[in-house]
């Protein structure tokens, strides 16, 4: 390779290795939380029992369908398998989009495209990145799955289905980047694709008339591969064949635009629009605004989804009393009522309004770093006025949000013929809500610490503190450790009472942790 | 006495073990136009930074206009342009007048579109499809509209064409006139010997000098071209350096020049040229001697 390339190649790895090393660390960390879950649970012999609930539809739709239970790797598949590889392509796609588009918009691609290079090898060189780092996600999970005494071909495929989701994941994002442009439209739609993709998935799971729909998704091709089971090995052509052809189309449309064109973008001119300009409060929504239509459709698209699969785990419990008893000791008794799976779900849904949370403050963070508020912050209001008018319109829209989802549950959950009020539905999605003052507290104070990595280190610990309060009672983890989770006040509402006086203890340390932060923030030097 | 536009008082700022602004005092009286310039890393964009409140000094203090730097007092007063001006992208042109305005909260809107005309500013533009020039005009525009009593500009025509340099140089004499006084740092040593009436002079962070541009001409002296044979000048008192040149020489004068005049008269001299110092001479002077260690 040559001196000049292997430079590219340098700079665009600098670019990703720490994201790469975080989601590598990421992966390898839960599946092998997953693998000690298994054991702890009793093995082979301890699922046995959890078979039918696997066969379940809507828990099929949620988690993906496996064929059995009897080793530590398809429970990984089943238990972990759907949020790891959310979580890979969804990474995958955000890092194309940021190496290819976000350069072009800033200028940084002219300097790589002059000399000895063209665009088409800066673009091989970035897939070729791209790839690698989908490569290595996918060899630590080998890794860890081998360590962890499973079968090295099951491991091989599971790996192989990593790689093939982050290869897909990054081809989206080139594709989009292609496409679309600025490189926040590039990313929204890009993301948009990689969800629905999903969502795909999960109808597909759902039952077995719409299975076909797997083979619309590379989140399908993936299971269809059947890791740890009885495997089909040529669903992992297209898996790994599709990523590489449209990789070609990417090239090929490349070669037809100019540099940092697109063949759709914002006009570059519009007619003024003074709304929401004439003060920090109303700016802060219309600046976040596009965001938030993407997380409320998205929000509510999922919350209706669930809504409809209530009632194929309330035909389950009709049927099989012995099997509810069962699911009861397990600790998943609440799921087999329409309202018990409603209000697990909401647990969940938890998880993406604190990541709304936390993205929308981060952005504080990201405008401050990239200097968008020197003259704000030199001649306008103050920090504090800045800061907490962004906090505010973060409340606001994650209550527009979960509104948007309690209406789409509640129709789901109609249209799936169960009977519940809307008040109920209401019930277990405001519950959600509980961990949001926390969550603003601690952006706050990472906004004021650590201005530059804000969101990195919100989303890692919302994602890591999820982890632990699902698997690590399991793990038989120390009541320290669990209490010390915030996930762990959150109650499946209305099947278990609300934890009052956990979460207002919760959200008191995120009242103080947000003050201090609030104090250190309009003291500290202002980043550019 | 009147309050000074801007006080700095032997501040310090250090990034770690870097000392970045080291003991720098200076002051802008209202209606003062002061240059402040320096190499690339002197330390002028952290002293505008300071100034504005959005660095905390390590010691020292900086007030404007009587007011602590970064207090709602002294914000409401401040008008700035950034070295490098980034704002968000998607908003146009007149978009971010409107907010820089409202932000503010005190603008000429009047003042505004006579500027934006001025400019030449197509405000239909969003900021992501403007180049660097255009850019800076929204930024030069949103500072010049607000009339604040203190504008602190960081290389404020840095991408402007020179039709705009022009129209940038008027605003800011227009803004002296009324009373404004203009911090300006900049790299465009034409531009400040134009318009400043005192320069400050920064080298790693400590200030080298401060003075009026025409004492600081006069420090470096006055060049003179002489065509034909003037003889030996090196010796004649006021004299600094001599150079030759193919059809004579160059001599530099510091002081009075009756002597070097009085040694001309009688010579086979044909012609004699003047010019005086450059401020680039006289940056450059500064900036070719090592640093003081």
């Amino acid at each position: 390779m040559s001196r000049s390339v292997t430079s590219v190649r340098a700079v665009v790895w600098r670019e990703t290795r720490s994201s790469t090393i975080i989601v590598t660390v990421l992966i390898a960390g839960v599946i092998e939380i997953g693998l000690r879950s298994f054991v702890a649970s009793g093995g082979a012999a301890g699922m046995l029992g959890l078979i039918p609930l696997v066969r379940n539809p809507a828990v099929a739709a949620l988690y993906g369908r496996v064929s059995n239970l009897d080793n530590g790797g398809v429970f990984v598949v089943w238990k972990m398998g759907a949020f790891l590889l959310l979580t890979v392509a969804m990474w995958a796609a955000l890092a194309a989009t940021r190496l290819t588009r976000a350069h072009e918009d800033d200028g940084s691609w002219d300097v790589l495209v002059l000399g000895r290079h063209n665009r088409d090898s800066v673009l091989r060189t970035t897939t070729l990145v791209l790839a690698e780092m989908g490569a290595t996600v996918g060899a630590a999970s080998w890794l860890v799955l081998l360590a962890g005494g499973q079968t090295p071909g099951g491991s091989a495929y599971f790996a192989l289905g990593v790689v093939a989701t982050a290869w897909s994941g990054a081809v989206v994002g080139l594709l989009a980047a292609q496409v679309v442009a600025p490189r926040r439209s590039a990313s929204q739609v890009a993301l948009a694709v990689v969800v629905v993709a999903f969502f795909i998935r999960v109808v597909a799971d759902a039952s077995p008339s719409t299975q076909w729909l797997r083979d619309a998704t590379f989140f399908g091709w993936v299971e269809k591969v059947g890791a740890f089971q009885p495997t089909d090995g040529t669903a992992l052509v297209p898996a790994l064949a599709g990523p590489v052809i449209v990789v070609g189309i990417v090239w090929w449309l490349q070669g037809r635009r100019d540099v940092g064109g697109a063949l759709w973008t914002h006009p570059d001119s519009a007619s003024a629009k003074p709304f929401l300009l004439g003060s920090t409060w109303t700016f802060a929504w219309r600046e976040r605004s596009s965001v938030w239509r993407w997380w409320t459709v998205g929000l509510a698209a999922f919350g209706g989804i669930l809504g409809y699969l209530t009632h194929a785990l309330v035909s389950l419990a009709k049927t099989d009393p012995g099997y509810v008893a069962l699911l009861t000791r397990w600790g998943f008794g609440a799921m087999v009522t329409g309202i018990g799976f409603i209000a697990l779900s909401s647990v969940v849904m938890s998880v993406a309004f604190t990541f709304l949370v936390v993205s929308w403050i981060s952005s504080v963070a990201s405008d401050e770093v990239k200097g968008r508020l020197d003259v704000a912050f030199a001649t306008g209001p103050r920090r504090v006025a800045w800061l907490v008018s962004v906090v505010t319109s973060a409340l606001l829209a994650v209550t527009i949000a979960a509104a948007a989802t309690i209406v789409t549950m509640w129709c789901g959950v109609r249209l799936s013929g169960t009977s519940m009020s809307i008040a109920t539905v209401a019930e277990a999605v405001l519950s959600a809500l509980g961990l949001v003052p926390f969550m603003v507290g601690g952006t706050i104070w990472l906004v004021s610490r650590a201005p530059r990595v804000t969101f990195a280190v919100g989303s890692i610990f919302v994602l890591v503190t999820y982890v632990v309060q699902a698997l690590g009672p399991i793990l038989n983890w120390p009541a320290l450790v669990l209490q010390s989770d915030p996930f762990h006040y959150l109650r499946a509402v209305p099947v278990q009472p609300f934890d009052l006086g956990g979460l207002a203890w919760v959200s008191l340390v995120g009242v103080v942790v947000g003050v201090l932060g609030l104090w250190r923030y309009v003291r500290r030097d202002v980043v550019s | 006495m009147a309050t000074r536009a801007l006080d700095i008082n032997d501040m310090v700022k250090d990034f770690g073990t870097t000392r970045a602004v080291d003991h720098v005092s200076l002051s802008l009286e209202p209606g003062e136009v002061v240059g402040f310039l320096g190499p690339n890393g002197a330390g002028k964009s952290t002293t505008l930074r300071l100034a504005l409140g959005l660095l905390r000094p390590t010691s020292g203090s900086v007030h404007v206009l009587g007011f602590p730097a970064g207090s709602d007092e002294a914000r409401a007063r401040v008008a700035y342009v950034a070295g490098d001006v980034s704002l968000w992208p998607q908003l146009t042109g007149e978009d971010t007048l409107t907010l820089l305005a409202s932000l503010h909260g005190s603008t000429d809107g009047a003042y505004t579109t006579e500027l934006i005309e001025r400019f030449e500013l197509d405000t239909r533009k969003r900021l992501r499809a403007y180049s660097k020039g255009n850019r800076q005009k929204v930024a030069l525009i949103g500072a010049f509209a607000t009339r604040a009593e203190v504008l602190l500009l960081d290389e404020p025509t840095s991408g402007l064409d020179p039709l705009m340099e022009r129209v940038f140089r008027e605003c800011v004499v227009e803004a002296r006139d009324r009373g404004q006084a203009i911090f300006l740092s900049s790299h465009m040593l034409s531009e400040v010997e134009h318009l400043c009436s005192r320069v400050a002079m920064v080298r790693d962070g400590k200030l080298v000098n401060v003075a009026d541009v025409t004492e600081l001409q006069t420090r470096i002296g006055v060049e003179f071209d002489v065509i034909g044979d003037a003889g030996d000048l090196s010796t004649i008192t006021g004299v600094t350096h001599v150079e030759e040149l193919p059809d004579g020489v160059r001599v530099r004068i510091t002081g009075s020049p009756v002597p070097f005049f009085a040694a001309l008269a009688g010579s086979k001299v044909t012609a004699v040229h003047g010019r005086e110092a450059s401020l680039e001479e006289i940056f450059l002077s500064y900036y070719d001697e090592p640093a003081a260690p």
